[in-house]
């Protein structure tokens, strides 16, 4: 499909403006002092430009505790998500067995529940098994929340790819795992890196179970630290919007080196290789 | 087939990804010793309160307490203490909580009754303000102990008003003559208040509706929402909005916060907040330091100025494992000299009356010469452990009253027949005061 | 070897495959799922030890149907995920098949499209509401230097506009998931396809229907189950923007049942609520599974 490069050109622009502007702004009045953020016609320029809230999230509230506990969390997730789900949904697209259907359903059923609902019979049930303040007790139900998606999409995924290389690669003598390990798994690239973004995103938004599993400060990850800035009726808007910036530096970092991968392709090569 | 700088990423990630793993499964470290948890907000709070902690460590050095910051939000804190307690989880020993919450946590007894620990430790309550004491008992029984308080006033500039010769507003009367002030001066908001559909705007509320002689229940505890003389104050409120142009549509957007910005700025003439905007507003960054001052709130004809009564109190998880230790700690953070404290650095009102002719405080907050009986005579909600349906329908009929999804005289109708139900199907007579 | 058969070397490799992702869901989802289950036909308001606990029936579930203030928390949930899904699917497939095809998308122009989803949804809702301020905000501060009426700039305090608020925050930040789902879908349409397409003198039009439709139609269900229930919970954007206001006009499902669990302790009534909620979308997942499903099983037509 050939579109005009002038519209490519527009909807590029549209397209950085929409989505930056906003963390832009968020940035520029994270950098204002004291109460230039609310006066009525806020100047678009920081007079004078100010890292006195930056110094105060990482100085008086250990914010990089919070950054490492996100970093973990999302990190372990996305890395056994990622595992089994590969797994699975190797063993729903490859292979012949009863109960298909069924055990797709379950996987997703389990994930169309609100999550408001599973906070305390689970909190009931990890308070005994004593793993309140643990990153199990986000890392398992953010599993639960995770693997449905990532197991449809990759099993979508999979179904996809042609057989012809996998045959080859069997009637060589080798056995499933080496099979999914060497051939299927480089050709789902960007199935895989998708997927793994998308669990990445999701823990790192996540809030509610982070607000009821994590008790400590030590503890928390980075929504429910945000939120915990306030004081009794005080909203410390600077150092907020200072925490918004922190956190959105490093994702689009992790977004900007992945991007490539998602993006790149079954080339033609590999197919007809 | 796959080249050998692919094979080399997938391993790096995969080994990458294996770490976190085992770093994210490892359990956490066991805890040991006699040690109690203090529930309590964050920010300013928690640094003060650690402080605090470190000296009650001191004279009592084989207790030790950790402080769990909790969000200040009010609603966040509440999901959390409900997690918590209907489990019934020991972790916790000691929970600062909102007033509103002390009837709803007693009834389901997740909170161990304090009246014999009071009387045996000589602990006196008759220096506790009367709607701090009101708030802490349920059915008789003593639950919790007032630690700080909050209750509406009026900040006005009073530089303007001396500039027009004008003195402070009393009165809804003058709450009207806001405009001229407003228009006079060339500022844009007139009166400031929190309007948007959440507890704050509850508050105000039923402060109109106290300080005109209403009530939602009578002293005999029948329901009285929808009277005439509650309807002529919603509408007089509503009317501030839509016809006398006294308070911008915006207000109904607005919590404490957006209030004490603007006022802060200089854009408004009266604004409607609790105490805690009194000291940041004598910052050098306001544009009002030293220009404004505080008065009871206005009143109607038919009643006295009326402010609603809020803050925290202090309450012992039922299922704590070290009641006695919890008590002590509680003792600790209700004596003078830290209540005081807790006054002069965060700003959080004491709970004693004694300390309101404090000197001390008297020059930090000067409106305290003049406002002590505000927070005497301060208003606590209906104090029963139905007040989150209650309030919800309060809310409700308010916020579309105020934002004109219904007149005044349905929203009050509707809200006492909605109220009437819930009594019905979920209440105890005789129970609410 | 006897095909489908439960003893066979391929169904045992697949459930053992399937099996670690079972076990964890199962240890996790099954007890709360159950229970949930179980205390919806339970009446359990613990802070009201007089209302006595026990077996009530469909009770709940007669209190919530015969609510009005569901019907319309429903109302609106339908109306907010219809808006939200509809305008993300569009918006991304363009998205997608921009950065799939213009090869002149630099990398920052992708992650620009990307990034909005990559912060935390509290913290979304919090900038769009620093956004619209009406006292700082820069939306309002447009919309008044374009001769909007004071009265207008004032978004989140009407129902309708507060809606297009919180529609266009969720928009803003799930696109991305959709272009992201879609252009995983795109890359495994092989290129000859197009190649033989256009050498047959199909337009591009053309290929995009025939082709491109067709065998992207996996990858839009999945997107479209998973997004529509997403939608279907939402709640972080209207407890930070509105608080279910001005009244009830912005209440949705999911902060009914966030309200009725955590704030009024009706554990029983919240869990009915929360397996309505379940079958709602459960409901459109069968529907899309219905429509789309099949058409997923045909290759590229002709």
């Amino acid at each position: 499909m050939r579109r005009s490069p002038f519209l490519v050109y527009l909807a590029k622009v549209l397209f950085i403006v929409l989505s930056f502007f906003p963390f832009f702004w968020t940035f520029l009045s994270s950098c204002k002092p004291g109460s230039q953020l609310f006066q009525v016609n806020p100047p678009f320029w920081p007079q004078p430009f100010t890292w006195e809230n930056y110094r105060a999230i990482f100085w008086e509230r250990s914010f990089y505790l919070n950054i490492i506990n996100s970093l973990v969390v999302a990190g372990a997730t996305t890395f056994i998500c990622v595992v089994l789900g590969s797994l699975a949904a190797y063993g729903l697209a490859r292979f012949r067995f009863r109960g298909k259907i069924a055990i797709l359903s379950f996987i997703l059923v389990v994930s169309l529940f609100p999550p408001v609902a599973l906070v305390s019979p689970l909190f009931l049930l990890f308070e005994q098994a004593r793993l309140i303040n643990t990153y199990l007790a986000l890392i398992l139900p953010y599993l639960t929340f995770a693997l449905p998606l990532t197991v449809w999409l990759l099993t979508a995924f999979f179904r996809q790819i042609p057989f012809e290389l996998e045959e080859a690669a069997r009637l060589d003598g080798a056995g499933p795992m080496r099979i999914l390990w060497e051939v299927t798994l480089p050709l789902a690239a960007p199935g895989i890196f998708t997927t793994a973004i998308l669990t990445f995103i999701y823990c790192w938004n996540e809030f509610l179970f982070a607000l009821a599993f994590t008790t400590n400060d030590t503890s928390r990850t980075i929504p429910v630290a945000i939120v915990m800035f306030s004081g009794y009726h005080t909203v410390p808007w600077g150092q907020i919007l200072a925490a918004v910036t922190v956190v959105t530096v490093p994702v689009a970092v992790l977004v900007l080196v992945l991007q490539r991968r998602i993006i790149s392709g079954l080339t033609a090569g590999a197919v007809k290789g | 087939m796959v080249g050998g700088g692919q094979r080399l990423t997938q391993v790096l990630i995969c080994f990458l990804g294996l770490v976190l793993a085992l770093w994210g499964c490892g359990a956490a470290p066991p805890e040991t010793g006699v040690s109690l948890v203090l529930a309590g907000g964050s920010g300013p709070e928690e640094a003060f309160a650690k402080d605090q902690l470190q000296e009650f460590q001191r004279l009592h050095p084989n207790i030790r307490v950790t402080y769990q910051a909790t969000p200040s939000s009010a609603s966040e804190r509440h999901t959390l203490y409900v997690t918590w307690l209907s489990s019934h989880s020991p972790d916790i020993d000691v929970l600062n909580l909102d007033v509103i919450w002390v009837p709803e946590f007693a009834a389901a007894d997740w909170l161990l009754p304090l009246d014999a620990a009071a009387a045996e430790g000589g602990l006196s309550l008759d220096d506790f303000l009367p709607p701090g004491l009101a708030c802490s008992r349920y059915q008789g029984r003593l639950f919790s102990l007032p630690w700080f308080v909050d209750a509406g006033l009026l900040y006005y500039r009073q530089d303007l008003y001396a500039a027009g010769e004008l003195p402070p507003p009393r009165t809804f009367a003058d709450l009207l003559k806001v405009r001229e002030v407003k228009e006079k001066f060339g500022l844009p908001y007139g009166f400031l208040f929190q309007g948007q559909a959440y507890e704050g705007l509850v508050c105000v509320a039923l402060e109109f509706i106290w300080s005109n002689g209403g009530a939602i229940f009578d002293p005999d505890g029948n329901l009285v929402l929808d009277s005439s003389r509650n309807r002529q104050t919603l509408e007089t409120l509503v009317n501030l909005i839509y016809q006398e142009g006294v308070s911008p549509l915006a207000v109904t957007t607005f919590q404490e916060e957006d209030c004490r910005h603007a006022f802060e700025q200089g854009y408004a003439v009266l604004m409607r907040n609790w105490p805690y905007a009194y000291p940041l507003l004598n910052r050098t960054e306001s544009r009002v330091a030293a220009k404004f001052g505080v008065v009871p709130l206005v009143h109607g004809s038919g009643g006295k100025p009326t402010s609603c009564f809020g803050g925290g109190c202090l309450g012992i998880n039922a299922f704590s494992r070290y009641p006695e230790a919890s008590w002590k700690l509680v003792q600790f953070l209700l004596n003078r000299e830290n209540l005081k404290r807790r006054a002069q650095i965060l700003g959080m009102l004491p709970p004693l009356t004694s300390l309101y002719d404090d000197t001390d405080l008297m020059r930090q907050f000067p409106y305290l010469i003049n406002l002590k009986d505000v927070f005497i005579n301060a208003r606590p909600r209906p104090i029963t452990p139905l007040y989150s349906f209650i309030g919800e329908i309060l809310r409700v009929h308010f916020s579309r009253a105020l934002t004109r999804q219904e007149t005044p005289q349905e929203a009050l109708k509707r809200g006492q027949s909605e109220i009437a139900a819930v009594l019905a199907r979920f209440g105890r007579p005789g129970e609410v005061r | 070897m006897k095909p489908n058969s439960l003893l066979t070397r391929e169904a045992r490799w697949g459930y053992l495959l399937l099996a670690p992702s079972l076990l964890v869901i199962a240890l996790v989802a099954l007890y709360p799922l159950g229970y949930t289950l179980w205390l919806s036909c339970q009446q359990k308001i613990i802070k009201l030890p007089w209302m006595v606990e026990g077996w009530v029936g469909l009770a709940n579930y007669r209190e919530l149907v015969v609510a009005a203030r569901f019907w319309q928390a429903l109302a609106n949930t339908v109306m907010f995920t219809g808006f939200s899904v509809a305008l993300e699917l569009v918006l991304g497939l363009v998205a997608a098949l921009a950065i799939h095809r213009a090869r002149v998308l630099t990398g920052l122009t992708r992650a620009a499209i990307l990034l909005p989803w990559a912060i935390p949804t509290v913290v979304a809702a919090v900038m769009w509401l620093f956004l619209v301020n009406p006292a700082f905000g820069l939306i309002p501060m447009v919309m008044g230097s374009l001769g909007f009426s004071e009265a207008s700039r004032v978004l989140l305090a009407h129902p309708v506009t507060a809606w297009v608020v919180i529609i266009a925050t969720d928009v803003w930040k799930n696109t991305p998931f959709m272009t992201l789902m879609l252009l995983a879908g795109l890359q495994v349409i092989p290129e000859d396809l197009y190649e033989a397409a256009a050498m047959d003198g199909a337009s591009s039009w053309q290929a995009f229907f025939s082709i491109t439709l067709p065998l992207l139609t996996p990858a839009i269900l999945v997107a479209l189950i998973f997004r529509t229930s997403q939608a279907f919970m939402i709640f972080g954007h209207i407890y930070t923007l509105t608080g279910g206001g001005p009244g009830t006009a912005t209440e949705t499902l999911a902060f009914l049942n966030y309200k009725a669990i955590l704030n009024d302790m009706r554990f029983g009534y919240g869990a009915a609520l929360s397996v309505l909620i379940f079958l709602c979308s459960l409901t459109f997942a069968l529907l899309y599974l219905y429509t789309l499903g099949l058409r997923a099983e045909e290759g590229p037509r002709p």
